[in-house]
């Protein structure tokens, strides 16, 4: 009898404590990138990772930047230019109001109309012409022409609350408007220092992973690589390449590695005959711009070691190119082939182009905006130094690069430079920075080299009046494929995404390079 | 005393005035800063559209005119990354740097003086060589590379101190730190260390020049020869002679620190103005460097003018109107 008064007490004492055996899994992130708090005032890709844990938006894109339904559940075109979206519903905000189509025309309305944003998100959803809600649960899109990327530009609107569309992007800094219907809910936040979430328990979607999950932005990398490896963060985003091997040696510590958006290619002044930065090998101005021939394009292609370039300067955090898109969407082209490697080849190119003893050349770059940017620059001089071509490496801060860069009057822009434009699921890098450039169409703004060619141009023009994806992807892989012939940019390669976490962690990594906490778990 | 003090504020108004002209043409020359904010997925048309709303397609003086406007309302501009307003950003993020300054500054100049009034009293002895010859390791060595190895020795070699970020704060009288808290200590410690050890290799430095200026000077031979103790003489006699350059000295070098003390902000990743206008640079955020500009003008006028009086305060032979 007290053996069996004892066991009951002993079971009554172990379920009476089950409850706290549960731990509270907890994740802090070490960030390079800080957050905009206004979820309308700047359209960054840094900035939609944080909002994806808080927003919800009609669409999202998953870690392979494939499109697919959030707070829509399905969409239709009843006509060319009008689309209409169904809403999941019984969907609740993070202040237990309900979401309604209400919501999101405000929302839209918002992101189309808010002053004094120095990135407007106008640029994502530029075809929109109104927004209306048909019902409760249905919300009408109209927009000025035929848009089949419309998906991917909504997924970057965030939905908040009716009530707080005429919130100034002061309250969202202060946090009082933080409300949204996301995994996470807004707790607090530090200007400069941390952001921190909590679980939202009526989150629709897949239960999120953390109860709490705190962003600490610390941009320097060194700072960062030395948080993890102290463990003060639990994982580290944009780990720097030369870093990568000290954490893999370090025994707490797992590095992931994963393919990106981001292709990094070297653009040509192919448009004035009086290049800036070309002159001949003695330094006199040239009759002609060299680069306007294909064979000299074609020897600096091969005269590049992309093998080199991705294993040695990268460190392994790279992956050749064959075109400067990036090989997951369906627009590349896989009949491309990868330039080979040549220098006999570039030299004998080159002399039958009428420069057996090269030219001068200088090569422009940023050396702080992608990964080892200043190293590339380096690597490239030394590479094409051997092809015979007197290099020159400028390497600059973005601060600089870019107002010049983009500069598209004639005395403006540089000769030969680096740039890496992401690949995205609207395919934008064909008609901005392929398609040759049109101020009045609008059309070619990141072509900095004023490359210009009508079989291209026709292609594009075709991808941009397809009536949906697949068609315009045909035409965009049409486009590349003869570019690429014609060697209109030097293809690089495509950036890796290297993120880092405690021992105990994995962590699945995104294409765009957005951290998000859910892609963590513990194992 | 309050003429003087009057004087001294228009002169600083000029003073930012002036500056502000300067540093608007300044970050003007480097272009425009919009190519490098905007999304480059944008559609031309929205990019002219953000150029146009956010003025920067007028001509240079009617910006700046703009500008002006606005600042003598108090509205610095608001910040192109994070639209936030820039004065309230450096406002709110100042406080993180004063303490982290203050802190330093009371470290180099707890440690510092009584080192350099030993150096100076006794510069031939072991000691006073070992003193001198530190304060020039100590003015010699990076300091993001003194940061970096005090991070990998302590934070993740021992793992007692944390790798950066600022501690917890609490509230006492009003005043808010992270030096109220045993959380904010721990932070604190290792990037005060760091950067405390430039204005205590000048404190050391200067001190001992000044103690061995007055040392031969009469009052001080006459109270050896009096017979009074070493200690008495330095504290009690020598230290305040020396006060006057020291505090002129010590003025400018916290200035400096407030204002640019980038490196240790950066390397422990410390929340304060350093780290903003460091970021603000290197992003093209064009108000934020204005405001901080001005605001570090506005810090030394205000230092400065801190200093004169203080020092005319402890010296009575300083007339602050001039000599008559």
């Amino acid at each position: 009898m007290k053996k069996v008064i004892l066991r009951a007490l002993v079971c009554a004492g172990l379920s009476l404590s089950l409850p706290t055996l549960s731990h509270s899994a907890d994740l802090t992130i070490g960030a390079r990138a800080e957050l905009a708090m206004d979820p309308h005032s700047q359209w960054l890709d840094t900035n939609t990772a944080y909002y994806n844990h808080i927003y919800s938006a009609l669409t999202k894109i998953d870690e392979k930047s494939q499109i697919g339904p959030d707070l829509a559940l399905s969409w239709q075109t009843v006509s060319p230019t009008e689309w209409h979206f169904k809403l999941r519903p019984g969907i609740k905000f993070h202040n237990d109001e309900a979401l309604t189509a209400r919501d999101v025309v405000a929302s839209i309305q918002r992101a189309r109309t808010l002053p004094n944003a120095t990135s407007p998100y106008t640029g994502a959803i530029s075809s929109v012409q109104d927004v209306s809600a048909i019902d409760d649960l249905t919300v009408s899109v109209k927009t000025t022409r035929a848009d089949p990327a419309l998906l991917y530009g909504l997924g970057y609107i965030s939905i908040i609350p009716e009530s707080l569309t005429k919130a100034t992007t002061d309250s969202f800094n202060t946090g009082t408007s933080v409300i949204g219907s996301g995994p996470y809910k807004f707790v607090s936040y530090r200007a400069g220092d941390r952001i921190v979430m909590e679980r939202n328990p009526g989150y629709y979607g897949a239960k999120p992973r953390w109860d709490k999950v705190m962003f600490r932005f610390i941009a320097d990398d060194g700072a960062r690589v030395a948080a993890l490896l102290g463990g003060d963060v639990d994982l580290i985003d944009f780990v720097p390449p030369r870093l990568i091997e000290r954490l893999k040696s370090a025994p707490n510590v797992n590095v992931f590695t994963g393919v990106s958006d981001r292709p990094i290619y070297l653009i040509m002044d192919t448009e004035r005959d009086d290049s800036p930065f070309i002159r001949g090998s003695n330094g006199e101005k040239l009759t002609k711009n060299p680069l306007k021939d294909r064979r000299v394009r074609e020897a600096l292609t091969i005269g590049i070691d992309r093998n080199l370039m991705a294993k040695r300067v990268m460190e392994g955090a790279a992956e050749p190119a064959s075109q400067p898109v990036a090989p997951h969407f369906a627009y590349s082209n896989p009949s491309v082939p990868m330039p080979g490697y040549n220098v006999d080849e570039a030299k004998k190119l080159m002399a039958a182009a009428g420069y057996p003893n090269g030219f001068s050349l200088s090569v422009h770059c940023t050396n702080d905006r992608y990964v080892n940017d200043e190293k590339i620059c380096q690597a490239i001089g030394q590479m094409l130094s051997r092809v015979g071509l007197k290099m020159d490496v400028q390497t600059l801060p973005r601060s600089v690069f870019f107002p010049m860069a983009t500069n598209h009057k004639p005395e403006g822009r540089y000769s030969f430079l680096l740039l890496g434009y992401a690949s995205s699921g609207d395919a934008g890098f064909f008609p901005n920075a392929l398609h040759s450039y049109s101020a009045e169409k609008k059309l070619g703004s990141w072509n900095l080299g004023h490359y210009s060619n009508a079989e291209v141009d026709a292609a594009i023009g075709r991808g941009l009046a397809a009536s949906d994806l697949k068609g315009r992807y045909a035409a965009f892989s049409d486009a590349i494929k003869v570019a690429m012939d014609d060697r209109a940019l030097i293809p690089l390669y495509t950036q890796s995404v290297v993120v880092a976490t405690k021992k105990g962690l994995s962590y699945t990594t995104w294409a765009n390079e957005r951290t998000i906490a859910d892609s963590a778990s513990a194992n | 005393m309050f003429l003087y003090t009057v004087i001294r504020l228009g002169q600083g108004a000029l003073l930012l005035l002036a500056m502000s002209v300067l540093v608007f043409v300044a970050i003007y020359a480097i272009g425009n800063p919009i190519t490098m904010l905007i999304n480059p997925s944008s559609p031309q048309e929205v990019i002219d559209e953000t150029i146009r709303r956010l003025g920067l397609d007028q001509p240079l003086y009617v910006q700046y005119l703009r500008f002006l406007a606005q600042a003598v309302q108090g509205n610095l501009g608001v910040s192109y990354i994070s639209s936030q307003p820039a004065l309230r950003l450096i406002v709110e993020r100042f406080p993180a740097t004063l303490e982290l300054t203050l802190t330093a500054m009371t470290i180099a100049s707890v440690i510092g003086i009584p080192l350099g009034l030993v150096a100076g009293y006794r510069p031939n002895s072991p000691l006073g060589r070992a003193i001198g010859t530190i304060s020039i390791i100590g003015i010699s060595l990076p300091s993001f590379w003194i940061g970096l190895m005090l991070i990998t020795i302590f934070s993740i070699r021992f793992g007692i101190l944390p790798t950066g970020g600022r501690g917890q704060t609490a509230s006492i009288l009003g005043f808010e730190s992270s030096l109220f808290t045993r959380n904010g200590w721990s932070h604190i410690v290792m990037p005060a260390i760091n950067l405390c050890f430039f204005p205590m290799a000048m404190i050391i430095r200067l001190t001992r020049a000044g103690v061995r200026e007055n040392i031969t000077s009469n009052h001080i031979r006459y109270a050896r020869a009096k017979g009074l103790s070493s200690t008495r003489i330095l504290f009690g006699y020598i230290l305040p002679s020396i006060s006057i350059p020291l505090i002129t000295v010590l003025g400018i070098v916290f200035g400096v620190l407030l204002a640019f003390g980038v490196v240790t902000e950066t390397v422990f990743a410390w929340p304060g103005i350093g780290k903003l206008i460091i970021e603000a640079i290197r992003t093209g955020d064009r108000p934020i460097i204005i405001a901080y500009l001005l605001f570090t003008v506005l810090l030394f006028a205000l230092i400065n003018l801190a200093v004169d009086i203080l020092c005319a305060i402890i010296d009575p032979r300083i007339s602050l109107s001039g000599a008559r």
